[in-house]
């Protein structure tokens, strides 16, 4: 959420807030004069409206592009957060996986990191690698 | 178009993109209601005024959020748009609508 939907977000509150107290009030006050149909203030009103699309506003600011983290540091690479720039994933299958590729995700990691796929004498070198730095 | 070429769709990502914009909705139509009650709407008033925020959020969030490619993120556009979600949002709106207008009142 980003500074100006959290202030928009308690603005609006704020005028809701207080529209409501208003309108509380202006019918209490209502019933005790014994007013049959009491018509509300046009500034209750307009603070209600105004409190609604200033929500709906920060409700909209408030949505994030996506950003993900990479699964295989690279050294090279300076971006440590990684994004395409949207806020919703694509749903096309072929856009879909563009997503594992850019964080070095396996889709098919379910068969390939079973132990019959794994190539233990490549795992062993890089265990003892990582021992010995 | 036959099946084979109809294009395969993620069905994890229709679902994370339908739970944000779901979210998205039970925030403004609670809110909506409140305000509805606030203004102590009656009737068909506050019937209308449901509508016509749930379109205008719906109009916000494909124009907004999916630039006007809503097949890019959902898997039918004005089903999933607006008619999936309807009831659900409805009856959150009568529920904030009629706590407000009776605490008020």
């Amino acid at each position: 959420m980003s500074l100006l939907s959290t202030v928009t977000f308690y603005v609006s509150l704020l005028l809701i807030g207080h529209a409501g107290f208003s309108s509380f009030e202006f019918h209490q006050l209502a019933k005790k004069i014994n007013i049959s149909d009491p018509q509300l203030p046009r500034d209750i009103k307009y603070e209600s409206y105004l409190g609604l699309i200033l929500f709906i506003i920060s409700a909209f600011l408030a949505f994030t592009k996506l950003t993900y983290l990479p699964l295989r540091y690279d050294n090279q690479s300076t971006k440590q957060v990684l994004s395409q720039g949207q806020y919703l994933k694509e749903t096309p299958f072929n856009k879909a996986t563009n997503v594992d590729n850019m964080i070095g995700n396996d889709a098919n990691g379910e068969v390939n990191f079973m132990t019959s796929f794994i190539d233990i004498s490549a795992k062993r070198a890089q265990f003892k690698k990582s021992l010995s730095n | 178009m036959n099946n084979f070429e109809k294009q395969v769709k993620s069905q994890s990502n229709i679902i994370e993109n339908k739970k944000r914009y779901v979210t998205l909705l039970d925030k403004i139509i609670l809110i909506n209601g409140i305000v509805s009650g606030i203004l102590q709407l009656e009737s068909m008033s506050g019937f209308l005024s449901f509508i016509a925020v749930y379109l205008i959020s719906s109009f916000l969030f494909v124009a907004f959020i999916c630039k006007f490619r809503v097949s890019k993120y959902l898997e039918n556009s004005i089903g999933d748009l607006i008619f999936e979600h309807i009831v659900r949002e409805f009856l959150g709106y009568v529920m904030a609508w009629t706590f407000s207008y009776a605490l008020i009142n």
